[in-house]
């Protein structure tokens, strides 16, 4: 047999960007190749230079981009000096790419068909328009777009989220590329449609000899997706690996420290293990190895050493002074704390709801919700984009006006409060924001932002200064940070701005809305701990809305499912993700990508479509639609939220003690990796 | 889009009744009726009174106004007392030598200020960008008029291609009527063309950053096809809300630059109604660059329609 020809190879790539403080080096020394056919995952964290690798391989970097290469090899044709002609011929063709926010990439407007049909029609005019639509019509259908002939005539904003990837993956697909990138497909999704888009992408990889490359800083997709992987920190490949490995026996720290670092939905309990620090600005900032003031095995040369990437098997190469110790650790993570042990009991009810609902004219955002959180418990809330819990958080907070319904904090009813009254029961009740950068004010100090709630409840000078002392340090940031500005802050450090001002008055309920979601993974696990800390120290209730059902339990005593403004299912956190009883938890839980390449979610159930429009939910059940134990019973009466188990279990489902029926709708997987595609072109 | 029709066809009615009341109060706002304006010098009481009545002043406001507007309606917007003849037939006279300007310049400044804006920005940051913004910069700071000084000093005066001013019909002899209209038109086109060039530089500035343009690139689109198929629609729409304002602007009649070419169109006529104190002029003609502003605006905004699919779909209810 022939070996397999490279179709995309990278040779010594440095990319640095023109700034206003001067050069930045994004990308240094990269070299990478990939094969025809093959399935691979560049992954790493924001600023890794994942991403300019693959644009500046596409030629679609910005004029402010400097990019020097040994060589860039597409199909065996170097692009070094390539005109721009000559790339666009190439591109679509040989080579196309499928982008991160299905929102903005499509031009709002062009008609669905006619976007994927002009990848043929820029490339070859001959083509005729009806050969073109036909096109159009099978790719959309290839990619499981519901209604295809009508979706072609439509324009973007008529497309939900997933179909708007689907189509873009359509495009990608339109020229019949031996190479498609994807950088990070599923990042701006939903769970239950990343599993879909997931499925998508792994029908292309098999139904298509094309090779593929995913850039993703998600480890789940990336055992989903690939069957080598190339990881990249600071502007370098640290480790070159196929899958399995990479989860069995990482050899670089960095790769570890990442595997560690994430929650599971599945694993036990324990406390993660975060990367202390952050990732260089600039690729030359750091002498010797660029991990090594973040890495726990650091030794004396790897501040002076740069390691380069070395080949220490067929398949595998690390970039590590001390890979040979790294790899005899494994990825075992035994040794790690459980965290149940230290949590405190529960106490009184400190925010009471009921039959809470919020509607904006026909539609009903938050529909008849009933709800208790206890002091020191921490109450995960989960659902899909819509669902109707940031509205619910909303009307917690009191920025919100209830239709109708009861609020209670600590005993005292918010509804009906004004004035000075309702501002004095906020207090109360303080919220952490998604995004830590537009949450902030970006004129006023990081002690000012701590301070403002305290100087605003009346709070004496020298009361306001020791608190804020000591806030800023629970927060694990030092002193000096409290004359800085937000600008000067990374992420997870604005974050933890964020997370000081909702402290600063002991609220009796904390929101934290997606507090980690824009956040990297190492950063997010630092943010999660922080908020571990703080919680067995105050006995404040916390709500944690997150799309992250593997941080959801992490963080989480109590599960509370959300879907078209009701909710569906809550319970003890442990017993609702070993045992599902509504199909729609099952369908998200089914939908978290895989903890290792073993456990592809592959057979498992995932749910079609995206939820109905608020403004006309099915009758009876409104998950119905979607579900497939659906039937007769299901479009005739709404199910209530009933009592499963002694344990506070409770489930709106008719089907909840149809253990048989529910038991089709499997949330694992556990298939074999699939083998490797040995197509050749 | 029936519906969004609908909505903004009923706020301009509102708009423009709301309008039509202050210009009919303005009679009542600038000192000296036009009572005092016919009746002569030291008119006595009795003919002052006789006059009032005669002219339906001595009847409370609001019933003067319904009189007033229902005849607007009908297209009577009452005698000028200084001219002696109906306002609708002096508008109507003049009318035609303003449509003409206001259709030329609109034309020369979308054409020039669309072309200048696109060459700015795709040659971004170079020299030629450079030069295209200063020379915006300098036509936006000097009045049109001046320019269209230099215009005759040059092109009538010295070269003697050009006549100096007036207007002669197309009708009679299309040549000699174009040349005669080439420098107003030009003249009060020049700060269209700077403002237009700016925003379309932006406009297209702005949609060429968009992820969508990467991603059409990505498939291998060239720089012609991107700025045909996807950025001139989606450029367009901030421009046209200019292009309607200047051209509601420039319907309303051309103040100095009729001035400068003795232009027979509405601004000179306003401006001499003002002069004359002839209210019932004034009034006529403000009416009239009421009315055809917000007709072109309402225009503009339907045409929105037609560039943007999501204004069809979320003005036309749920989608």
């Amino acid at each position: 047999m022939k070996p397999i020809p490279d179709i995309l190879a990278v040779e010594n790539l440095s990319v640095s960007f023109r700034t206003e403080d001067g050069l930045r080096h994004v990308v240094d020394g990269v070299s990478m190749s990939i094969k025809s056919g093959e399935a691979v995952a560049v992954v790493g964290e924001s600023g890794s230079g994942k991403s300019v690798t693959m644009l500046a391989a596409m030629g679609l970097l910005p004029p402010t981009a400097i990019i020097k290469a040994d060589a860039i090899t597409l199909n065996g044709e170097d692009l070094v000096g390539a005109t721009d002609t000559r790339l666009a011929t190439l591109r679509g063709t040989e080579i196309s790419m499928v982008f991160q926010n299905p929102m903005t990439s499509l031009n709002p407007t062009m008609r669905i068909g006619e976007q994927v049909s002009e990848t043929i029609a820029v490339h070859d005019a001959s083509v005729r328009q009806d050969t073109l639509n036909a096109i159009a019509l099978r790719l959309l259908g290839e990619t499981g777009m519901p209604n295809p002939e009508l979706r072609v005539t439509q324009f973007p904003h008529e497309f939900s989220g997933g179909m708007r990837q689907r189509a873009v993956i359509a495009m990608a697909l339109a020229g019949e590329p031996g190479i498609i990138i994807a950088d990070e497909p599923t990042t701006a999704l939903d769970v239950t449609v990343q599993a879909q888009i997931v499925g998508v992408i792994r029908d292309l990889q098999e139904n298509h000899a094309v090779a593929s490359v995913v850039i993703t800083h998600d480890l789940g997709l990336v055992a989903e997706l690939s069957e080598r992987v190339i990881v990249m920190y600071a502007g370098r490949v640290v480790e070159e690996t196929p899958v399995a490995d990479l989860f069995d026996a990482p050899a670089h720290p960095y790769t570890r420290a990442l595997l560690e670092s994430r929650p599971s939905s599945t694993r036990d309990k324990a406390r993660l293990a975060s990367i202390p620090g952050l990732p260089p600005s600039s690729a030359d900032a750091v002498s010797g190895c660029p991990f090594h003031p973040r890495c726990e095995h650091a030794i004396d040369i790897c501040k002076t050493d740069r390691p380069t990437l070395a080949r220490f098997s067929d398949t595998r190469a690390v970039a590590c002074h001390r890979y040979e110790e790294i790899l005899k650790i494994g990825a075992d993570t035994s040794d790690a704390i459980s965290l149940t042990q230290d949590r405190k009991a529960v106490g009184d009810v400190v925010l009471k709801i009921e039959d809470l609902t919020k509607s904006f004219g026909s539609v009903h955002a938050v529909n008849g919700v009933n709800l208790e959180l206890r002091r020191g418990e921490t109450l995960g809330l989960a659902g899909e984009s819509g669902c109707g819990k940031s509205t619910l958080a909303r009307l917690a907070m009191g920025l919100s006006t209830p239709t109708t319904g009861k609020i209670e904090v600590d005993g005292r009813q918010l509804s009906g409060l004004k004035g000075r009254a309702l501002r004095d029961a906020r207090r109360d009740i303080q919220m952490v924001f998604q995004d830590p950068t537009s949450s902030l004010d970006r004129r006023m100090t990081i002690g000012a932002i701590i301070a403002e709630p305290m100087q605003i409840a009346g709070w004496a000078p020298k009361r306001i200064a020791e608190k804020t002392a000591e806030l800023i340090k629970s927060v694990g940031l030092a002193d000096h940070y409290l004359n800085r500005r937000p600008s000067e802050l990374s992420g997870g450090q604005r974050q933890r701005v964020g997370i000081a001002r909702a402290l600063a008055l002991d609220p009796q309920v904390v929101l934290l809305d997606e507090p980690t979601s824009a956040l990297d993974v190492s950063v997010q696990a630092q943010v999660v701990n922080l908020l571990d800390d703080l919680r067995s120290t105050s006995d404040a209730g916390y709500i944690f809305i997150a799309h992250d059902l593997g941080v959801l339990r992490h963080v989480s005593d109590r599960i509370a499912i959300m879907y078209l403004g009701k909710l569906v299912e809550i319970g003890p956190c442990e017993e609702v993700f070993a045992f599902p009883r509504h199909p729609y938890t099952r369908a998200l839980l089914a939908s978290i990508p895989a903890d290792h390449p073993k456990d592809r979610t592959k057979g498992k159930f995932v749910v079609s479509g995206a939820p109905p429009n608020p403004a006309n939910i099915p009758s009876g059940c409104s998950f119905r639609k979607r579900c497939p134990l659906a039937d007769e019973r299901c479009s005739a009466q709404v199910p209530e939220l009933t009592d499963v188990s002694s344990s506070g279990h409770r489930v709106s489902c008719h089907y909840r003690d149809d253990l048989d029926r529910l038991a089709t709708l499997a949330t694992t997987g556990g298939q074999k990796p699939r083998p490797k595609i040995t197509k050749s072109p | 889009m029936l519906n969004y029709i609908a909505t903004r066809v009923i706020q301009a009615l509102v708009v423009l009744v709301l309008v039509s009341i202050l210009v009919f109060l303005i009679m009542y706002l600038v000192p000296g009726d036009a009572v005092t304006v016919l009746a002569g010098p030291d008119p006595t009481p009795e003919v002052v009174d006789a006059l009032r009545r005669k002219l339906g002043l001595d009847q409370p406001l609001p019933v003067q106004y319904v009189k007033w507007a229902l005849a607007a309606l009908q297209g009577d917007l009452g005698v000028s007392y200084i001219i002696g003849r109906p306002v609708s037939e002096l508008i109507a006279t003049r009318l035609p030598a303003t449509l003409e300007l206001a259709f030329a310049a609109i034309l020369i400044a979308s054409f020039f200020g669309i072309m200048v804006g696109i060459v700015a920005a795709q040659r971004q940051g170079t020299w030629v960008d450079g030069a295209i913004t200063a020379a915006n910069s300098f036509v936006l700071s000097i009045p049109n008029f001046w320019f269209g000084i230099l215009g005759i000093i040059t092109f009538a005066v010295w070269l003697g291609w050009l006549p100096s001013g007036g207007r002669k019909l197309f009708s009679e002899d299309p040549l000699n009527a174009l040349q005669y209209l080439i420098m107003p038109a030009v003249a009060l086109s020049l700060d269209s063309i700077a403002m237009i060039a700016r925003l379309v530089r932006a406009s297209v500035l702005d949609e060429l950053s968009r992820d969508y343009v990467t991603v059409a690139r990505a498939k291998g689109v060239g720089k012609n096809w991107l700025m045909r198929r996807h950025i001139a629609r989606n450029a367009a729409i901030p421009v046209l809300t200019v292009l309607g304002l200047r051209f509601g602007q420039m319907l309303g009649g051309a103040v100095l630059i009729e001035a400068v070419f003795n232009w027979p169109g509405l601004g000179r006529l306003t401006v001499e109604a003002i002069k004359n104190r002839d209210v019932v002029l004034v009034q006529g003609t403000l009416m009239y660059f009421v009315v055809i502003y917000m007709a072109v605006n309402l225009l503009i905004d339907l045409s929105y329609g037609l560039f943007d699919p999501r204004v069809r779909s979320s003005a036309g209810g749920k989608v």
